[in-house]
C-alpha cells in the first residue's frame, strides 16, 4: 500500500499500450517486417512459427489496424501476397517501445 | 540503439538462413569448373557454363528456396563501404598473386605485359574470379565466399610453386564449391520441408 508520500504510480504507460501490438504473435509479425522490406505468408509461417490458420488471424487484425500492407502479385503465374509494414505500423511499434521502456522504468524497478 | 541492434540481428539471422540453401555455391562452382573444363580439355563450349550459372540463379531460388524458406526482400546496409572495402581487398589480392607470379617466375626480367598475360592468362583471370568473390562476398554478407576466394587463391599459388597443371586449381575449387553447396542444399531442403508447416505457438 503507498503512503500519501509515495502515490500510486502513474498507469498511463499501461493504458496506451497497444493491444493490437501487445500480443506476442503480432509482436513477432511485426518484428520481422520492420526487419525487411518485404515478405510473404511463408517466410512469416517459418520465422514465427505459428499455424497457418494463427497466422493468418493476426495478419488480418494487424491488416484492419493498419499497420501492414497486402499486395498480390504474380511470378510464374503463381500468386505470391506480400506483406509490408506501413508508416502507421512503424509508428505503432516505436509509441509500444517507448511506452515499455516507461513501464519499465517507472514501475518494475 | 538497442532496439535497432535488435532488429538488425533478426534481420542478419533471416538474410543468413534464406542464403543457407546452397545455390550460389553450387553455380559458382559451375562456373569455375566450367573454366576449369575449357582449359583443360580446350573446349570452349564449357564456357556456356558461366551463362548457364547466373542465368538459373533466380529460377533456382524460385524453384527450391522460396516454397520451402518463404519470399522476403531485404532492406539494403552501407553498400558502399562494404564495395570499398572489398574493392581494397580484392586490388591487394590481386597485386599479391602478380607479386608472387613476377617473384617466382624465373624469366621476370623484361617480360612485357602482354607477354606476361599471355604465359600466366589462367592465373590473371583466376584472381579476377577470386576478386569478384571477395567483393560479392563482402557486398552480399555471405562471408563464406571470401573463404571460397582464399581457397581459390593458395590452390593457384600451389599450383604455380609446383608446376602442376593449370587447370587443376580450377578444377578443384569448382568441385570443392559445388560439393559444399550440395551439402547446404542437402541440409537447407531438409530442414525447411515444402508445405504447410504446423507448429503451434504462441497466439
Amino acid at each position: 500500500m503507498p503512503s500519501k508520500s509515495q502515490p500510486y504510480p502513474d498507469l498511463d504507460p499501461i493504458e496506451k499500450l497497444d493491444p493490437a501490438i501487445h500480443a506476442p504473435a503480432r509482436l513477432m509479425i511485426l518484428a520481422y517486417l520492420a526487419a525487411v522490406v518485404t515478405a510473404d505468408f511463408t517466410f512469416l509461417l517459418n520465422q514465427t512459427g505459428l499455424t497457418r490458420g494463427n497466422l493468418s488471424t493476426h495478419i488480418s487484425r494487424l491488416e484492419e489496424e493498419g499497420y501492414i500492407a497486402v499486395n498480390k502479385e504474380f511470378v510464374d503465374r503463381i500468386p505470391r501476397t506480400l506483406y509490408t509494414l506501413t508508416e502507421s505500423g512503424r509508428n505503432a511499434i516505436d509509441d509500444y517501445r517507448q511506452n515499455m521502456r516507461q513501464i519499465i522504468n517507472q514501475l518494475l524497478v | 540503439m538497442a532496439e535497432d541492434t535488435s532488429l538488425k540481428q533478426l534481420k542478419h539471422r533471416a538474410y543468413m538462413a534464406y542464403h543457407q540453401d546452397g545455390i550460389i555455391d553450387v553455380l559458382i562452382g559451375v562456373a569455375i569448373l566450367g573454366f576449369g573444363l575449357w582449359i583443360n580439355l580446350d573446349q570452349p563450349i564449357f564456357a556456356f557454363l558461366y551463362l548457364f550459372s547466373f542465368g538459373v540463379y533466380i529460377r533456382l531460388k524460385n524453384a527450391i528456396t522460396v516454397p520451402r524458406f518463404g519470399y522476403v526482400r531485404f532492406q539494403e546496409g552501407k553498400r558502399e563501404t562494404r564495395l570499398a572495402v572489398g574493392i581494397g581487398i580484392g586490388l591487394t589480392l590481386l597485386a599479391l598473386v602478380v607479386g608472387i607470379l613476377f617473384l617466382l617466375g624465373p624469366d621476370r626480367v623484361g617480360l612485357a605485359p602482354y607477354t606476361f598475360l599471355r604465359k600466366f592468362h589462367v592465373y590473371v583471370m583466376s584472381s579476377i574470379g577470386a576478386i569478384i568473390m571477395v567483393i560479392f562476398g563482402l557486398w552480399s554478407g555471405i562471408r563464406r565466399l571470401i573463404a571460397y576466394a582464399l581457397f581459390l587463391t593458395v590452390a593457384l599459388v600451389i599450383t604455380y610453386i609446383q608446376e602442376l597443371d593449370r587447370s587443376v586449381p580450377l578444377l578443384l575449387t569448382g568441385s570443392f564449391l559445388m560439393l559444399i553447396g550440395l551439402l547446404l542444399m542437402t541440409r537447407f531442403i531438409r530442414g525447411n520441408p515444402s508445405g504447410p508447416r504446423q507448429v503451434n505457438r504462441a497466439v
